[in-house]
Order: structure tokens, then C-alpha cells, then sequence
């Protein structure tokens, strides 16, 4: 798993992709902070983090299309699978090694939050909120772009499969208020990404929350792991 | 011996490894892979021994990179299994794995490492510790010449070099057993020559299955051969074995000091000799004959005494005499056909 997890890492670095990515998220961050918190002279960090996930949701494809689908065109998922490592380390070594490209962009944002702390209290757990359920959200965000990678050998289809897919995870929120009515529009809500990071952003830690995101990522961790396995072909 | 020592013996054989007391490299055992209603894999079984170089030989669509692929735990097969050195690839394929290094007909390179990075990378695969890597990445970089190569980029190597680093990355952490799928096609002559060496060299030290297309280079380096015909296996033995149990028409040529006529009057008067052809040969003087041999020439005594006797006592002598057994080539297409 390390070995995959530092080439990974490697590649991102490597291909570009990562420089892009970062200066995109930075560049987006920097304007949404100024102009949502700076300018407006607005002490709360949810605004930041209200809208930055629209960008993060349409950014993390970016980093998750090639994941899969390069290895299976350029052929070398055949070298992993003739060398000593499990399926589920090459699967989590590569979901790590995405999860750290997002952090590192993540790590940089810490400075707002100590920009505001500058000109007025700040509520730390709020912060803290945002950044951990900001961190659970991209988790399952990267697990679903991961096994999207793995379905296909086409880096497009993968990036555009994935955006469709988070957009529409992203808006069963409001389509289960709008919608669909009654105890079925209650349960496409919870199924919602938007109705368990809320909470997130005012503070609280709900476990019902930690519980989805980390059950929809592991949930999608074992499906790439079963198409992986289940594509191995001659 | 002193009582101590024999105990000490006792201890220290009980101690070892099973693997040190098992021979067998590598056991397939009915061995399936089924794809749809194709079956490109049939039932196959076969034990290598440590130390054999074994040639698998098929024509196109055979099955021989599905049975390679099995072997080496890239695919499932559909019913069957694989034990590399006491390890179960479908039950602990990490450990199976351990002992294989793989060449697969297009090496899995990623285009954008450098052949370092690439190696590097195979290496922290294989579980190398941090002070072996490097010098083990020194050692397969010297034994395929690639030394002068470890900072370019992969994209930017010609199909030989490719092939090289392929080689060298199946051969990091020293595996006992290599697999290797037609690893000189699409090479120019010169370095057909030079993996054939190499691949001389490693049969010291490493069991080795070699697919290939060029019968010459499988019958220069192995000492076993597989055939393979519609995912099933035709023929397994020695070249030498292959030779002799395929040599229906097992002949002699010769080339004899006389007349076409006389040549054939004295042979006539030679047992064992069913059939006969009689030229006149290039060289003037000289007559050129075909003698095919009843059960060949490893059984009974050696006909070619007699011959030999019963032509210089009718001064007829005898300046060539060569056994024309079917070339592997023939076998091959004799038994693909």
C-alpha cells in the first residue's frame, strides 16, 4: 500500500495534475474568502466553506478520473496484480494518496481562520467542524470518483461520470424536499451529502454523520476493490 | 559424531523451512479459464521443477499468455489452481507472488517514471528494505545493461530498452521462478542475441517458463517443452524426447563413394531398412541416399555400423553420415496443425 501510495503521490506531481488542481482550488479559495469573508467584513468561516464545496465537488474529479482508468489503458494494472500486493492496498494506497493532494490544499486554507482570528473572535469548534467535515465529505467524494475511475478506461468519461454523480448526491437534498413527498423524500434527503455536512459547519459532530461519510466511503472502497478485481483480464 | 552434534543436526533440519525440502517450483492442476463459451485454457496440468527452463510453445491464440497469466495470479482461472512453491495462489496469492517475476508481452511501464522511479517503484512493491533497494536496482540494471539508461524517461526509450526495463523489473528481489511472455518479440537481431544471453545467464540461478514464437531460440535455452493447441496441452517433454517420439520417419543421409546403382544394391542387402531413395549427388562420383530406420536409432543396435561395414566392404565408402530428425519446426506445425 506505501509503494502505491507514494507513487501515487509521485504522479500527481509528475503529470501536472496536481500543480493544476492546487493553483485552481487556491486561486477559487482565495476569491471566495476575499470577496465572502474580507470585503464583506464577515467573521464566519461557513461562508467560506458554504461555498467552496460546489468547487471542491466539480475539482475532485479532476484528481480521481485518472486514477484507474490510465493504469488500465497504459496496461500496467498487470504489473500490480503479478507483484505481492492485495487489491485493497493498491485501492487505499490510491485513495490516500488523493486524499493528501486535497489536504495539502486544505492545509494552506488554515490561514483564513487565523486572518479572521486577527480581527475578531472566531468560534473554534466551528472551525474545527468545517475543516473535519469538509476532510469526511471529499473522503467519500474521492471513494465514489475512485470507483468511477475503475469502471472505465476513459479519463473523460470518468471525470464527467463522477461530477454527474456527486452533483446528484449534492441535490437529492432539495429533491427530497421538493420532489418527493413524505417518508420516501425523507429518505433520498438523508441520502443527501448536503443534509450530513451541514451540521458540520455549525459545530456540531453529529455521529450519524461521521457514521454516513465514512460508511459511503468505505461502501465505495470495497466496490472499486470488487470491479478491480472482478476486471482482471487476460 | 558426538551425541551434542547429532542433536544439533536433529534440531537445526527440523528448523528449516518446507520450502527447502520441496523440488517443485511450480504445480498447475486442472487448470481451466473459460471465457464465455471459449475456452482458452483446458484442464492443464504440469509440475516444473526448480531449476528447468521450460519453453511454452503454441501458435497464435493457443492460450499460452491466459496460462501465463494464471500462473502468475494476473487472472483468476475459471476452475483449477496454481501452487508456487507450497504457496496456493487463489488462497495466499501475496506469498505465491513473492516468488514469481513476471515479463508480460507488453511490459507494464508507466511512461512518465524514469527507469529509476520505475524500478524504485517495483522494488518498495516487492517489500525491499530502504538500504536493499538501491544496490538491488544496481544489480538487474548491470545484468541487463540499462545502467547508462537509469535517468531517462520511460516514453522515451526504443521498444528494446522497454523490453529491458521489463526484464529488469521482473528480475528485482531475485525471484526463483520467471515468467516470461515472448520476451524478444519486436527486438532486432542483436538484441534477440543479447536477451537470449541473459537469459543463458539466469538459468543458474532462476527456474524460467518462456513463451515464444522463434522455435530456435526456445530449443537453444530450454530443457522442457510445453505445447499448447486450443488451450490444451499436446505435448510436454525434452526437446531431445520431443524429437525422437515424433520421428515416425526417424532417417539417415548419406553421401556414398559409387554408383547410384551399386549404392542401391548394397543397401538393399541391409536389414532394417524399410525404405530407401538413391540420387546422384552434386559432388561427381558420389551418390546421395535416404535410408529410413525401423524404430529409429536409440532402439536396438545402431544401424549405422551396419550400414557403414556393408558399404566399405563393397568399397562403396561412406563420406557423410547425418541423422535428419523432423526439425522442431516440423514437430511444432505437426502437432498445432
Amino acid at each position: 500500500m506505501r509503494a502505491v501510495y507514494i507513487k501515487e503521490l509521485r504522479a500527481y506531481f509528475t503529470s501536472m495534475i496536481g500543480y493544476i488542481y492546487l493553483s485552481v482550488f487556491l486561486l477559487i479559495s482565495g476569491y471566495i474568502f476575499s470577496t465572502g469573508n474580507l470585503m464583506s467584513q464577515n467573521g464566519d468561516i461557513k461562508t467560506y466553506f458554504a461555498s467552496i464545496f460546489s468547487i471542491v465537488i466539480f475539482l475532485v474529479p479532476i484528481l480521481t478520473m485518472r486514477l484507474f482508468s490510465e493504469e488500465r489503458k497504459l496496461r500496467t494494472l498487470q504489473l500490480l496484480f503479478s507483484m505481492p500486493v492485495s487489491i485493497g492496498g493498491i485501492v487505499v494506497g490510491k485513495f490516500l494518496a488523493t486524499l493528501s493532494v486535497f489536504c495539502m490544499g486544505l492545509a494552506v486554507t488554515l490561514l483564513y481562520p487565523l486572518i479572521l482570528a486577527w480581527f475578531g473572535p472566531v468560534e473554534g469548534m466551528v472551525v474545527l467542524g468545517n475543516y473535519f467535515g469538509m476532510i469526511l465529505l471529499v473522503s467519500a467524494c474521492i471513494a465514489i470518483g475512485l470507483f468511477i475511475s475503475a469502471l472505465t478506461e476513459n479519463q473523460i468519461i470518468a471525470a464527467v461520470l463522477s461530477y454527474s454523480v456527486l452533483l446528484a448526491l449534492w441535490l437529492l437534498d432539495s429533491a427530497g424536499q421538493d420532489i418527493v413527498k413524505g417518508l420516501p423524500g425523507k429518505f433520498v434527503s438523508y441520502l443527501s451529502l448536503n443534509t450530513h455536512y451541514r451540521e458540520f459547519t455549525y459545530g456540531i459532530f453529529n455521529p450519524a454523520g461521521i457514521v454516513f461519510f465514512l460508511t459511503l466511503t468505505a461502501l465505495f472502497l470495497v466496490f472499486s476493490i470488487m470491479v478491480i478485481d472482478g476486471r482482471k483480464t487476460a | 559424531m558426538q551425541k551434542t552434534d547429532i542433536l544439533t543436526e536433529q534440531i537445526s533440519l527440523q528448523i528449516l523451512p518446507l520450502e527447502y525440502y520441496n523440488t517443485s517450483m511450480l504445480t498447475a492442476s486442472r487448470l481451466t479459464k473459460q471465457y464465455g463459451n471459449v475456452i482458452s485454457a483446458n484442464s492443464l496440468d504440469f509440475t516444473i521443477q526448480k531449476g528447468e527452463v521450460v519453453g511454452l510453445l503454441g501458435a497464435n491464440g493457443a492460450g499460452k499468455s491466459t496460462t501465463m497469466n494464471m500462473l502468475t495470479g494476473c487472472i483468476p482461472p475459471s476452475s483449477g489452481e496454481v501452487i508456487v512453491f507450497g504457496s496456493n495462489m487463489g488462497e495466499d496469492p501475496i506469498q505465491a507472488k513473492r516468488h514469481i517475476g513476471y515479463l508480460p508481452e507488453i511490459p507494464p511501464l508507466y511512461a512518465d517514471m524514469s527507469v529509476n522511479e520505475q524500478l524504485m517503484f517495483v522494488a518498495q512493491l516487492r517489500s525491499l528494505g530502504k538500504g536493499q533497494r538501491n544496490s538491488e536496482i544496481d544489480r538487474v540494471c548491470e545484468l541487463v545493461n540499462i545502467t547508462d539508461m537509469r535517468k531517462r524517461m520511460i516514453k522515451q526509450l526504443s521498444k528494446g530498452y522497454r523490453q529491458r526495463v521489463g526484464m529488469a523489473q521482473a528480475l528485482i528481489g531475485s525471484p526463483q521462478l520467471l515468467i516470461l511472455d515472448e520476451p524478444t518479440a519486436g527486438l532486432d537481431p542483436k538484441q534477440i542475441m543479447d536477451m537470449r544471453q541473459l537469459i543463458l545467464s539466469l538459468k543458474e540461478q532462476h527456474t524460467i517458463i518462456i513463451s515464444s514464437h522463434i522455435l530456435a531460440e526456445i530449443s537453444s535455452v530450454c530443457t522442457r517443452l510445453l505445447i499448447m493447441k486450443n488451450g490444451k496441452l499436446v505435448a510436454d517433454s525434452s526437446p531431445e524426447q520431443l524429437g525422437n517420439a515424433h520421428a515416425g520417419g526417424n532417417q539417415l543421409a548419406l553421401r556414398i563413394k559409387g554408383s547410384t546403382q551399386r549404392v542401391r544394391t548394397v543397401l538393399a542387402t541391409v536389414r532394417g531398412i524399410p525404405e530407401l531413395q538413391v540420387e546422384e549427388s552434386p559432388e561427381p562420383g558420389y551418390s546421395d541416399a535416404v535410408v529410413s530406420l525401423e524404430g529409429g536409432l536409440e532402439t536396438g543396435m545402431d544401424i549405422r555400423e551396419t550400414i557403414f561395414f556393408a558399404l566399405a566392404g563393397a568399397s562403396c565408402p561412406a563420406v557423410m553420415i547425418k541423422s535428419t530428425k523432423p526439425t522442431l519446426e516440423e514437430i511444432f506445425i505437426r502437432l498445432t496443425a
